[in-house]
């Protein structure tokens, strides 16, 4: 394999150009980017039969043997455990997407491996993959232009058209029992933190937990935070109305000064003296709190037993150990200020709530602690039950997809058509400026209008249709009455039209989608060297 | 070109597609559903469970479907979601762990059956959620509201929870003890304030309700061992040596004169500490931590009982029956809430003592003293126990009754069945799938109780269609009766749950279509010594 690597100089002396050539395995030329098509396009296909609301699921055992059950294509991916370089390309690829949009990440990895399926047949016409590189990246401006072309104004004041996109996102999941309800619930989320004027939504204020138990139909939005905590003491009262809230992050613990020191006592004197003045760092810290007017304490730190006690003996309900994120979330909704010292309690500092309340779940007496009525409404929780974990964990996928969806619509409010539509029109267009075009990348132009018809194509074929059959009914019907709004009826609802049915998705995710996959392939398609190191106890793949 | 198979995941993944994956599944599941089967109902039978190995082996009788689960280890995916749902239902209602696990295997075995019919699984899925909607509401239709009579109800649905435990000989005897340590927690559900007792020895009908509450600890040396009127101080302060808890400090001292002096001063401190509780004029002294001999001594010297090292949960339960706070500091004397009890006193039990708190104010808390021959029937009674309350609790929340013993189950068949035939395509398979489904977990009691099940089965479900809803197995005698009127209740929150959670799991499975398993973790070898 490494012949070609040993030289020869003017007097016949060979030298190595490349060291240790035998330890290396080697691929070159177009065997190397067959072997890469295969791979990529083997990842492709797991993933296809999960694409569209017909879609299927994966189970994934991980190395410890947690079960993951998802429909979630970047998910799938993350969890596949890949080892061949180029396949875990593709799961970078559902990555880029999974971050910058939050949708569609099944959907990209298809096309990648439809493009490179199309690759694939040109080489073996001999075509130089500089060419069908170059041939995609035109191909793939056509079609950015066609979607710009046939994208539409969302009414994105419309509540119900907002659901209904919601709903076509969590249509593919197995949350779509409860599908109407977890729509509003994505929808009205992200409605409450999203700053209009900036089309920006944070989703750090959007926190999503759950808890195992209960059905789906019991997943719901609290304007408020929950916490996965309960009131220090247990005597403490459950439920406490219009609270006041000091938010702080010292321990109710005597203080600690950053500086390494040491403290001796040598005598009675100071041991004495030691424990009054502990005994009155207690009393001045509550005497602060309670000073400022607060009715509860939220605390980063834990608490010293008799801490503990004088809160509760001064009617002062305490939380402890709230984590950082929780904390921060607690401020936003409550309008409070975090407090890092107790002399700095002040009542402007505090937060107000108008309840807060223990919850209690099921038979074990799990408790978390929800603060509603919070003066900002801007931080808010959705809060997830399902009769067992991989359906809350699954549940809570779904949503972040369906916000992620949401939050794309507030940014940039232009659509097009779910359902294989956009990406119908896109081949039509891209196959009809193929012909126009001068030289060799024609192919390749051609070869990306036959691409894009994949999704359509696996569509049809995970919803139980004729898959050729159906595309071509529909690309008739496309051309004739211009209509880029029609595409594959998944759900057998009885007609194509997406915008009868409301299955639409936004445009950046799409421009996104198409862009990332084709600049993937031309990475792909440029590698022609291929080496690895040839190790008996760890193979790697080629 | 290359001609070598493309390997994409790790070494010693594994990958199953399509069929093969939904065959793992089935398989798995079906497996899960076909051990626990013959623990279901009455007449079902119970399960050894090893664990360990020499001395450390432990034996475990149960037929609580939740503990077998637990305890099996399973590696097939879709088994391990059953055990997951099970688990869920466990910690949610309490019972009906091997009833949720059942059918949903159940319903993976129709499915199973459909799919050799070439039905997507899609169809299947879709069919099953419709199928739920008609159970449920069915059983909605059928649910009755306990209202005045709800302790009779509650009786009736521990008689028919514990009838299938290993305690049902005694059935009586234990639904009454569960109902009443229910009731007393007048509707909080709070099952920590019932603490069961487990003493070898005795026969299990001994086992009772301690109406006060019952602490396996005992006083100091030297104190009071009886005290009437008691006045309670609950605490939770250290009493061996109180730290200074200021950072960093420690004690430097030049001379072993110092030391003594420190030592003194320390002590004075237990002993300022010991007067301020004192001062409190209480007669008992109960502590979460320990207390060191020199505070005891001086509790003692005041006649004043002290109990030492309560755990957390024993703390809070007793702060809740006694009605007293928990207290950390002593210089308010005034303002502390005191626990109240009208005697503290020794009580043996087998050849254990516990100390005896009763005519307690808040009768919230009790505690259920269990005998039994064996560590094993012991640990199977207080699982059972545990069922029922939970049952109890959730029922107490929600108080709507449903007819049991098969009767419910039949009911919700009969209703799929009859709408199945309204429905319209292939979906219309799924749905009567469903029906007979359901129909097993009757079918199931009847063979684990060695009756015809078939003859039994089709005789009930003919009364149903006649709109007779309140007929069941009459599990002693082998024939039908009517269950209303034996007194054969069951929750219909537990129901409802049970029916949704398994028809979410079969689902969850149905819709799975490739399997990947990651390698496993390259363990390091345990060379520890055993």
């Amino acid at each position: 394999m490494a012949s070609g690597q040993l030289l020869f100089d003017e007097t016949g002396q060979p030298f190595i150009v490349l060291r240790e050539q035998d330890r290396q395995k080697r691929l070159t030329g177009t065997e190397a980017l067959k072997s890469h098509i295969i791979a990529a396009r083997a990842v492709a296909n797991t993933v296809r039969s999960s694409l569209g609301p017909r879609g299927m699921d994966k189970m994934l055992v991980s190395p410890d043997g947690e079960l993951t059950i998802t429909n979630d294509g970047a998910t799938i991916m993350e969890k596949m455990d890949v080892d061949h370089h180029i396949a875990k390309l593709m799961v970078e690829l559902s990555k880029a997407q999974d971050d910058e949009i939050g949708d569609g990440t099944t959907g990209v990895v298809v096309l990648a491996g439809a493009l490179l399926e199309q690759a694939s047949t040109l080489l073996d016409k001999g075509i130089h993959p500089t060419k069908i590189s170059d041939g995609f990246d035109l191909a793939c401006k056509k079609a950015l232009e066609t979607l710009d072309k046939i994208s539409e104004k969302f009414p994105i004041n419309d509540r119900e058209a907002l659901v209904r996109t919601a709903m076509t996102s969590l249509g593919s999941k197995i949350v779509n029992k409860c599908l109407r309800q977890l729509a509003e619930i994505s929808v009205d989320a992200v409605f409450c933190v999203a700053d209009r004027e900036a089309k920006d939504v944070n989703f750090e204020l959007i926190k999503v937990t759950g808890k195992i138990g209960g059905h789906l139909e019991d997943t719901v939005l609290v304007k408020g935070v929950i916490i996965d905590k309960t009131m220090s003491h247990p005597q403490m009262p459950k439920e406490l109305k219009n609270a006041k809230l000091a938010i702080l992050t010292c321990p109710f613990e005597p203080p600690k000064p950053k500086t390494k020191h040491k403290l001796d006592i040598t005598s009675v004197e100071e041991f004495k003296q030691l424990r009054e003045y502990e005994k009155e760092t207690f009393e001045t810290m509550i005497k602060q709190v309670k000073e400022s007017g607060a009715t509860l304490a939220i605390c980063q730190w834990g608490f010293d037993d008799e801490a503990n006690h004088l809160l509760h003996h001064h009617n002062l309900p305490a939380v402890r150990w709230v984590g950082g994120p929780e904390i921060e979330l607690l401020a936003i909704a409550t309008n409070g200020r975090i407090v890092p010292r107790f002399s700095e309690l002040t009542p402007e500092k505090l937060g107000s709530a108008g309840l807060v309340r223990e919850l209690s779940f099921g038979t074990a007496r799990e408790k978390m602690l929800c603060v509603e009525q919070c003066p900002n409404s801007r931080a808010v929780t959705i809060f997830v039950r399902g009769s067992n974990k991989m359906i809350v964990d699954e549940a809570k996928r779904s949503l972040h997809d369906a916000m992620c969806v949401i939050r794309n619509l507030i940014k940039d409010d232009r659509i097009v058509y779910g359902g294989g539509a956009a990406e119908t029109a896109c081949a039509i267009a891209v196959a009809a400026e193929a012909d126009k075009i001068v030289g060799i990348e024609q192919y390749a132009f051609r070869a990306y209008a036959d691409a894009l018809e994949a999704i359509p194509l696996a569509l049809a074929e995970n919803s139980g249709l004729a898959p050729i059959n159906t595309l071509t009914e529909l690309k008739a019907a496309q051309i004739g009455q211009n209509a880029p709004h029609l595409g594959i009826d998944c759900v057998l609802a009885g007609t194509n039209d997406m915008r009868q049915q409301g299955v639409m998705e936004t445009l950046t995710s799409k421009k996104e989608q198409l862009s990332l996959a084709t600049q993937m392939v031309r990475m792909i398609l440029k590698i022609d060297d291929l080496r690895v190191p040839d190790d008996e106890e760890r193979s790697y793949p080629m | 070109m290359a001609s070598l198979p493309v390997r994409i995941l790790k070494e010693y993944a594994q990958e199953e597609k399509g069929e093969h994956a939904r065959m793992s599944s089935f398989v798995g599941a079906i497996a899960i559903g076909d051990l626990v089967k013959s623990t279901l109902g009455p007449k079902g039978m119970d399960k050894i469970l090893l664990s360990g190995s020499g001395e450390h082996q432990n034996v475990q009788i149960t037929n609580d479907g939740a503990t077998i689960l637990k305890s099996i280890g399973v590696d097939n995916p879709a088994g391990k979601i059953l055990v997951d749902m099970a688990m869920a239902q466990d910690s949610e209602v309490g019972d009906g762990t091997t009833s949720v696990t059942v059918f949903a295997s159940e319903l993976l075995k129709e499915a199973e059956r459909l799919v050799g019919m070439r039905i997507h699984p899609q169809i299947i899925y879709n069919g099953y959620r419709k199928a739920l909607s008609i159970a449920q509401q069915a059983l909605k239709d059928v649910s009755k509201e306990s209202g005045e009579n709800l302790r009779e109800d509650l009786l009736k649905i521990a008689r028919t929870t514990l009838s299938s435990k290993i305690i049902s000989q005694h059935k009586e005897h234990f639904a009454k003890l569960v109902v009443d340590a229910v009731l007393r927690l007048k509707g909080s559900g709070n099952l920590e304030a019932i603490q069961i007792i487990k003493k070898l020895g005795g026969a299990m009908e001994d086992s009772y309700l301690d109406e006060g509450f019952l602490l396996e600890k005992k006083p100091g040396m030297y104190q009071p061992q009886r005290i009437e009127n008691a006045k309670i101080l609950i605490a939770n302060t250290p009493m061996d040596t109180d730290k200074v808890k200021v950072f960093g400090t420690r004690v430097k001292v030049d001379s072993v004169a110092k030391v003594a002096e420190l030592e003194a001063a320390e002590k004075e401190k237990m002993k300022d500490k010991v007067n301020k509780i004192v001062a409190h004029n209480i007669n008992v002294f109960i502590n979460r931590q320990l207390i060191y001999n020199y505070p005891e001594q001086l509790f003692a010297d005041h006649a004043i009982m002290a109990i030492e090292h309560a755990d957390f949960e024993g703390i809070e339960r007793l702060a809740l029956v006694l009605g007293g706070e928990i207290v950390s500091t002593f210089d308010s004397p005034e303002t502390v809430k005191y626990g109240h009890c009208d005697l503290i006193e020794q009580v043996t039990i087998g050849e254990d003592t516990l100390l005896r708190f009763s005519g307690v104010q808040l009768g919230e808390a009790c505690s259920v003293v269990l005998r039994g021959s064996t560590q094993q029937i012991l640990d199977e009674a207080e699982r059972s126990i545990h069922d029922a309350l939970c049952v109890l609790t959730v029922h107490v929340r929600e108080a709507r009754t449903i007819p049991g013993a098969g009767a419910a189950e039949t009911l919700m068949a009969s209703a799929v069945l009859s709408e199945s035939l309204k429905v319209e395509g292939k979906i219309s398979f799924a749905v009567e799938a469903f029906a007979r489904a359901l129909i097993q977990l009757p079918t199931i009691i009847c063979d684990n109780a060695g009756l015809d099940s078939a003859e039994i089965v089709s005789r009930i479900r003919a009364e149903h269609a006649k709109g007779n809803h309140s007929v069941g197995i009459d599990i002693d005698n082998g024939e039908m009766c009517n269950v209303i009127e034996k007194g054969i209740l069951e929750s219909y929150n537990v129901k409802l749950c049970m029916i949704s959670s398994a028809t979410e799991a079969a689902e969850q499975i149905l819709r799975v279509d490739e399997i990947i398993k990651c390698a496993p973790r390259p363990r390091a070898p345990d060379r520890r010594p055993c």
